[in-house]
């Protein structure tokens, strides 16, 4: 079973897409800020990242940073979830290692899972 | 190469056209121009004053009056600039902002309410099951309308996102039919799909794309009067751009309204008491369709209905 760690503040954003995700058979960890996302990843070597790029404590850049600059997460893949659209961010974000971004509010929940999928390799 | 970067240091507003300020709502580019004007002022002042007055110095002090004048009129004018510029970066950051912060909480509904509808085995009755889908349907036309004003602004502030690549139109128009058409205010209106030539490949973003037909598809049945008579053409014959062509039997458009139908906030004044609308979905559907190289058009004869069209280019390397 695949297991995804999907960082998010947004708390009723988290709870579901546990609930889809865990419907489709995949394992989900929840982080709620950026450095409890990243002791998560360091942890449990999760197969896929979701970050969001507004976080506390530690932003989204900050976190891709992180993980792609440690050799345990260095080759997790992670999709940045955001609403802020602008090129810049997606261009740091994608320069800073991220697979692929979305605009949390252009996509219905089944589009989310596909691109998920997609990113799983399935 | 030398010489442009030199020329480029020279260009004193070039800070303001980094934080996207325009040439006149610059204080620098403003302060240099003021000076120019006055000494354009002082020099004409004085060239023509020394023509009545023999004595230079009332010559020169009439000039410096006049520079005076020109002076404070200039600190006026600037000041408006400024105030019109603040208000407008006001607007663009409370705009920004609050529909940033809106849209979080939207798309939770959203997640949400499709979530407990694609529950299995019936674990949510069918009456709960239709208040959530008027609740996602709701949420949509929210979600919709802010990213709408977000697109707005962004074109007005020249930073709008394009990221182009080859995609199926054809495809594309199937599959917004396919999904716009139940989440509209009339799920069982008609649309009927024909297709002239083959290759329906444009070069466009593709999530732009989408917008553009779901808002033209939205529009037909929005102002089609039986719903059943919309009928949609996608044709490509060989060396000429893509086109997509809907039409509807509707309402259609007063001639006197034809000039501003792609203007912002513009709504027909046959509909806009009947119908709800943000009449931004065209002047960002224009925008979106010239910015990708193509051109957006229609006919239309009010009581009769309306064709709106689009064309795009496809990418050269299968022509």
């Amino acid at each position: 079973m695949p297991k995804i760690l999907f960082i998010e503040d947004e708390l009723s954003l988290q709870k579901t897409m546990v609930a889809f995700l865990t419907g489709e058979h995949h394992t989900v960890l929840s982080a709620y800020d950026g450095e409890e996302g990243l002791k998560m990843a360091a942890k449990e070597k999760p197969d896929l990242i979701l970050l969001d790029l507004v976080l506390p404590k530690m932003n989204g850049f900050e976190v891709l940073q992180s993980l792609k600059s440690d050799a345990i997460t260095e080759s997790i893949p992670v999709i940045v979830f955001t609403n802020l659209e602008g090129t810049r961010d997606v261009e740091k974000a994608i320069a800073l290692g991220a697979t692929t971004y979305l605009v949390k509010a252009n996509y219905s929940l089944e589009e989310v899972i596909q691109k998920i999928k997609s990113s799983l390799g399935q | 190469m030398n010489t442009r970067v030199w020329l480029n240091d020279l260009k004193f507003w070039k800070s303001c056209e980094e934080n996207r300020i325009g040439f006149f709502e610059c204080p620098s580019a403003l302060f240099v121009v003021m000076g120019i004007v006055n000494a354009i002022s002082m020099i004409g002042g004085y060239t023509v004053s020394s023509r009545y007055f023999e004595e230079p110095q009332i010559a020169a002090l009439t000039a410096t009056l006049i520079s005076a004048v020109v002076l404070v009129i200039g600190h006026f004018v600037i000041q408006s600039f400024e105030k019109i510029a603040d208000a407008n970066r006001l607007k663009s950051d409370f705009l920004n902002i609050a529909t940033h912060q809106m849209l979080t909480p939207l798309t939770s509904v959203n997640w949400i309410s499709e979530y407990l509808l694609n529950k299995k085995n019936n674990e949510i009755s069918t009456e709960v099951a239709d208040y959530m889908r008027m609740i996602k349907q709701s949420n949509g036309k929210l979600i919709k309308l802010i990213t709408d004003l977000l697109d707005v602004n962004r074109i007005e502030e020249n930073r709008i996102e394009m990221h182009p690549e080859p995609i199926d139109l054809l495809q594309v128009t199937k599959d917004t039919i396919r999904e716009a058409v139940p989440i509209s205010d009339f799920p069982n209106a008609e649309i009927n799909l024909t297709t002239e030539g083959e290759n329906f490949i444009v070069l466009v973003d593709p999530l732009r794309l989408k917008m553009v037909v779901q808002n033209l598809i939205d529009n037909a049945i929005k102002y089609s009067v039986t719903k059943k008579d919309i009928s949609v053409r996608v044709v490509h014959s060989n060396a000429s751009p893509v086109r997509f062509e809907i039409e509807d039997k509707g309402v259609g458009i007063q001639a006197s309204e034809h000039a501003k139908i792609f203007k912002k906030f513009s709504r027909g004044n046959n509909v806009k008491m009947v119908t709800g609308g943000s009449g931004l979905g065209l002047f960002i559907a224009k925008f979106i369709i010239e910015k990708a190289g193509g051109m957006i058009g229609f006919s239309s004869e009010e009581g009769k209905g309306s064709t709106f069209w689009f064309t795009l280019p496809s990418p050269a390397v299968n022509n």
